[in-house]
């Protein structure tokens, strides 16, 4: 699943980018686990592309997300655990987390508009450097 | 010390910067021919020799594979450091029906910004000259997020139909984009079943307005035949039009790639 390459290209160009120039003391990552990321292979391709647009960062930092959904429809909150999907749903949500919509239905009334509270996608969740 | 960035902000335009030109074929309602028109309209170009995306925006109801007759049991996207679209007739397509199979998909604003971002952030195009977009109709959440992420290189495709209702909110939807600097290209008027003096009506209206060229397509029964089957889809006088569009486009903006 080379898709973790695109997010890893995401995270690093966006420090580049948008923090260029910095030395980081410590970044952490959200990772839901709803896309099923794999961290080996998202932390070797953001260290290589960290390497390549020469960010520097002293600390990397995941930290893994449960599954939470609500219905919108009838209330009721549950979570999901990615063994509970089977293998196509699992990789059609691993490119595209919304594709949950088409695959999974409120356990209690059968609705599909329910809304990912917690655990979707990757996301920066702290950065740290050093005030000049 | 900052938090909770969104980093799929940052890739967007670098996805996005080997793409000459962008061109979504947008309209005030549903119904008006956009996917039909935007799937030919792609085709066209690249039967010209262009290298063209079409990008199916129209999340609750993405068709353009229907049109193209593309099977979604064998067409996947591979992946790559991202992901690569599927090539039909010469066409890179990227649509969330790859991924939502033939399930119902209801997506509320949220889920359909979310669902933009995600598709733009790791769709790897390379180099275009054309990106034709099949769009929801009016003004949605993505619609707002095409202005965003593509402002400097949309060139809008105004499709109306041919209802006298269609008039009003065909010109405020194209005013609105001329209030932010954005010319549309074209714009369509796809007949149906009117009199000939109801489409000089609705064209002198359009007339007035300050719109690129203006393009008839004459209603074409051989369509609903045609949906599936890219041969037969050339034999018909959308594509015909289309074809003369995707002449004046390539003479305009000439080829990159
Ligand atoms: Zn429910």
């Amino acid at each position: 699943m080379v898709h973790e390459w695109a997010l890893a290209e995401s995270i690093a160009t966006y420090l580049s980018e948008k923090h260029g120039g910095r030395a980081f003391n410590k970044i952490v990552i959200g990772v839901g686990i709803l896309q099923s990321i794999d961290l080996d292979i998202l932390d070797f391709a953001l260290r290589e592309l960290l390497n390549q647009y020469n960010v520097k960062v002293a600390k990397i930092e995941y930290r893994t997300i449960e599954v939470e959904l609500k219905c919108r429809a009838c209330g009721y909150s549950w979570k999901l655990l990615p063994e509970e999907l089977g293998a196509e749903a699992s990789e059609m949500i691993h490119f595209i987390p919304e594709a949950i919509h088409s695959f999974i239905k409120c356990p209690r009334c059968g609705s599909r508009d329910y809304e990912v509270l917690k655990g979707r996608g990757i996301y920066i969740e702290e950065i740290s450097y050093d005030e000049e | 010390m900052m938090r909770n960035e969104d980093p799929r902000d940052n890739t967007i335009p670098i996805r996005l910067k080997e793409i000459s030109v962008i061109l979504p074929a947008v309209s005030y309602k549903g119904g008006v021919g956009k996917t039909t028109i935007s799937s030919l309209l792609a085709l066209s170009l690249a039967d010209s020799g262009a290298s063209v995306g079409l990008l199916d925006l129209d999340f609750t109801n993405p068709s353009t594979h229907l049109v193209l007759g593309l099977d979604l049991n064998v067409a996947m996207p591979r992946e790559d450091k991202g992901i690569l679209p599927v090539e039909v007739e010469g066409i890179k397509l990227m649509t969330l029906a790859f991924f939502t199979k033939n399930n119902p998909t209801p997506l509320r604003g949220k889920e359909l910004n979310e669902a933009f971002k995600e598709i733009l952030s790791i769709t790897i195009w390379g180099k275009l000259d054309f990106l034709v977009i099949d769009m929801p109709p009016g003004l949605s959440d993505i619609t707002l997020n095409v202005l965003r992420f593509m402002k400097e290189k949309l060139y809008p495709l105004v499709i109306s139909s041919s209802s006298k209702l269609s008039i009003h909110p065909t010109i405020n939807l194209i005013r609105m984009f001329s209030e932010i600097g954005i010319l549309p290209i074209a714009l369509i008027l796809n007949e149906g079943a009117g009199s000939p003096k109801l489409y000089s009506e609705i064209l002198d209206a359009y007339q007035k307005e300050n719109i690129g060229k203006i393009f008839r397509i004459e209603r074409d029964d051989r369509i609903e035949n045609a949906y599936g089957n890219p041969d037969l889809l050339r034999k018909t006088t959308v594509y015909a039009a289309l074809k003369q569009l995707s002449r004046d486009l390539l003479a305009t903006f000439g080829k990159k790639s």
